[in-house]
């Protein structure tokens, strides 16, 4: 017989374990769901379900980084002109903390031969809690994608549906502005520097 | 670092957990120490000179007065000193928060009477928690006044008392008697502390992030354009914003509460069912409790005994009767309450016309409680029955939501254009007509909340009704109680407004 305070301690590691079994049903049931149904997941993470539905090593080229990475690299034009297979995983306002997850959803089913990265989101700062902050939130999304997709729910019941891709990472929409318009891009007269260090740190481990 | 962010439930506050309980029991209170001052500086950075100066001083104006009361000096001196210890403290806390307000209306003024601006305004950071800490400092001296608390405190269990790390961003204000020993002991972790307390840290997630988090995206769209919008639809936005707030802000104090509990230490509760009060004093009484004690204590009892309200109650009661002075009386105590309660909200005009509306609302209940009686013993009512009990709430809940318009309003002005706009072609259609699904909630999202209040209403009901659902939950049968406490996480997992798609939503209270 097991005395009340091994019991206890038993109980308590139940608890949580049966807790994470849950969690993580939960998150593949929703992964696959969002896999399949791309028109239910919200465009900010659209890129990087999709990536996870690419065939395994297919992928030549992965670019990753913010808006300015997914406004000037064409994966259509690169397979038509070139043969090259490329995926976009590029964000609007992308944070260092996506990009790394983005990166690491892709090294665990594809082996592209050339990862380009946007680099200004190793310029954009932020505070030291923020940053940790976005580590836990994002190392939390990636391990348990529950916590991703967990208001796909909403989309269902709204039937609020956006557009499905299948376009290699693109969000295809129909109002655009023409980039240079908006007279935000960084032109190559602004001089060069180095980023926060901490983006850095996180970039090279 | 907010109490309802990762960082804070999985990092910092199981941290702290595995130092103090790895810590010798006489070492423990220094952990607590140091973690209110980490968290402390992770929000406010070097702000925390502020945190530190008060604890010194607070200290040492308590050693002065405990000094002056072991050598017999006169009450007269033991007055000085408390009185230039508080005025230190607000002196502190008027220059970095008030400044600014005072600053600006003085230039109004002057402008205004063809003069030119006299003061420039500053840009002054706000240590977190300063309207919260500066009250328990204020409170610790006038206990030590009182002789409330013993002489000889230790520099280290008044400055733990100040800056225990739950407590600092909203509270609850607790009095030197209800916490600081319990801090001091470092009594080590229970199972049952533990699991209750991470329990009551779910629930105030499910308040926050479920309910208040979702309506926040409603509250903002009508407030932030209130010129677009009028009849029912402001009207119910004031109810939302009611709810919002008081499922952030109970929410994020069962948070809090949980955090402390883990450590074995009961902090005062702070709400009690609010929407059940029968009138706006009772209201007060269960809303922000902790606030409300420390005004009646700090300010309002010393105002009742101070020889002007004397001299006037026993002029009053000569010369006008019993019920004019009972009037004047409270007239004059509450007052100071009152402005002090808006004031202390932040320097604003809305604030300022908040604590007086509770003022004017408090002194008319207690101006018609008479007629009242009459009006209920001509039907024939018993003072309990239910008709009189609804008709009562009912008419609180249009107080408290009248109060809240102007409070969460853009300024004062703002305010009355929205509380006019209710009337300005009011009709009930929006209701159905799918204009409140045009205001970035869908109907699921109203569904949500719905139930949301529907769970948060049935433990208040039993609450109310003095039963204890985590004391009735633990003596259930195992898989009962896991299956309960596994819904109760995974509402606040699918159900929570967070991630893509929703704003970060800071707690509204630690903005005070």
């Amino acid at each position: 017989m097991l005395d009340s305070k091994k019991k206890n301690k038993v109980k308590t590691v139940a608890f949580f374990g049966l807790l994470l079994v849950i969690l993580t049903g939960l998150s593949v049931a929703l992964s696959g769901y969002a896999g399949k149904h791309s028109e239910l997941v919200k465009d900010r993470n659209r890129a990087l379900t999709g990536l996870g539905e690419e065939p395994d090593h297919t992928i030549d080229l992965l670019v990753i980084g913010d808006s300015e990475c997914y406004t000037t690299v064409s994966p259509m034009d690169l397979w038509k002109d070139h043969g090259i297979t490329a995926y976009l995983g590029g964000q609007s306002g992308q944070k260092i903390q996506e990009s790394y997850y983005m990166l690491k959803t892709a090294l665990e089913t594809q082996k592209p031969k050339l990862v380009m990265m946007e680099t200004n989101v190793l310029y954009r700062s932020a505070d030291k809690p923020d940053a940790l902050q976005d580590i836990l939130y994002e190392a939390g999304q990636h391990y348990f994608p529950v916590f991703r997709y967990h208001d796909m729910w909403k989309t269902l019941a709204s039937r609020n549906q956006s557009r499905g891709d299948g376009l290699q990472g693109i969000c295809a929409k129909d109002q655009c502005t023409a980039l240079y318009r908006q007279s935000f891009l960084y032109g190559p007269d602004r001089g060069s520097g180095s980023g926060p260090g901490k983006n850095s740190a996180l970039l090279y481990g | 670092m907010a109490y309802h962010t990762g960082m804070y439930l999985f990092l910092f506050l199981p941290a702290v957990l595995l130092l103090y309980q790895a810590a010798p029991a006489r070492h423990r209170w220094k952990v607590l120490l140091l973690a209110g001052y980490a968290f402390f500086y992770l929000v406010s950075g070097k702000l925390l000179l502020y945190l530190l100066g008060t604890t010194l001083f607070t200290h040492y104006i308590g050693l002065w007065l405990e000094a002056l009361q072991s050598a017999g000096r006169g009450k007269r001196e033991q007055k000085r000193v408390l009185a230039f210890g508080i005025c230190v403290l607000l002196a502190v806390l008027g220059c970095l928060k008030y400044y600014n307000f005072f600053a600006e209306n003085l230039n109004r003024a002057v402008v205004y009477f063809g003069g030119v601006s006299l003061l420039a305004a500053r840009h002054l950071l706000l240590p977190i928690g300063i309207s919260f800490y500066t009250l328990q400092a204020i409170g610790y001296m006038a206990d030590i006044y009182w002789k409330k608390i013993p002489a000889g405190q230790p520099l280290g269990k008044v400055a733990l008392f100040l800056g225990f790390f739950p407590q600092i961003m909203e509270g609850p204000i607790s009095m030197y008697g209800q916490t600081a020993d319990q801090l001091w002991q470092g009594r080590g972790i229970r199972r049952e502390d533990l699991s209750r307390g991470w329990l009551r840290i779910v629930w105030g997630l499910f308040k926050k992030m479920v309910i208040a988090d979702r309506l926040y995206v409603l509250v903002q769209n009508v407030f932030s354009q209130h010129s677009r919008y009028s009849g029912v639809i402001v009207a119910v936005v004031a109810v939302a914003y009611t709810v919002q707030l008081y499922m952030e802000f109970s929410g994020c104090m069962d948070i809090v509460t949980g955090s402390a509990r883990v450590f074995g230490v009961t902090l005062p509760e702070n709400f009690r069912q609010p929407f059940v009060s029968r009138s706006a004093a009772e209201f007060w009484r269960r809303w922000h409790i902790t606030l409300g004690v420390w005004l009646k204590t700090y300010v309002f009892y010393p105002v009742s005994a101070s020889g002007l309200v004397k001299r006037w109650n026993r002029f009053a009661r000569k010369h006008c009767g019993k019920y004019a002075a009972r009037l004047g009386v409270s007239a004059l105590a509450l007052f100071p309450v009152w402005l002090c309660n808006g004031l202390w909200h932040g320097p604003r005009w809305s604030y300022i016309f908040y604590g007086m509306y509770y003022f004017v609302i408090l002194l008319l209940e207690m101006a018609f409680e008479p007629v009242g009686e009459k009006i209920r013993t001509l039907l024939g009512l018993k003072a309990d029955a239910w008709q009189i009990r609804a008709v009562q709430i009912f008419r609180t809940w249009l107080v408290v939501f009248t109060g809240e318009l102007f409070f969460r309003a853009d300024g004062l002005r703002a305010g009355i254009e929205m509380f006019r706009s209710i009337f300005r072609g009011f009709s009930l259609v929006p209701l159905w007509d799918g204009s409140l699904c045009m205001l970035g909630l869908d109907l699921a999202d109203y569904l949500v909340v719905f139930a949301g209040c529907l769970a948060v209403g049935a433990a208040g009901f039993f609450k109310e009704r003095q039963t204890d659902i985590v004391v009735r939950l633990e003596n259930t049968k195992l898989p009962v109680r896991w299956a309960c406490y596994y819904a109760l996480i995974l509402a606040v997992v699918i159900f929570g407004a967070y991630g893509i798609g929703y704003q970060k939503v800071d707690l509204i209270y630690a903005g005070f």
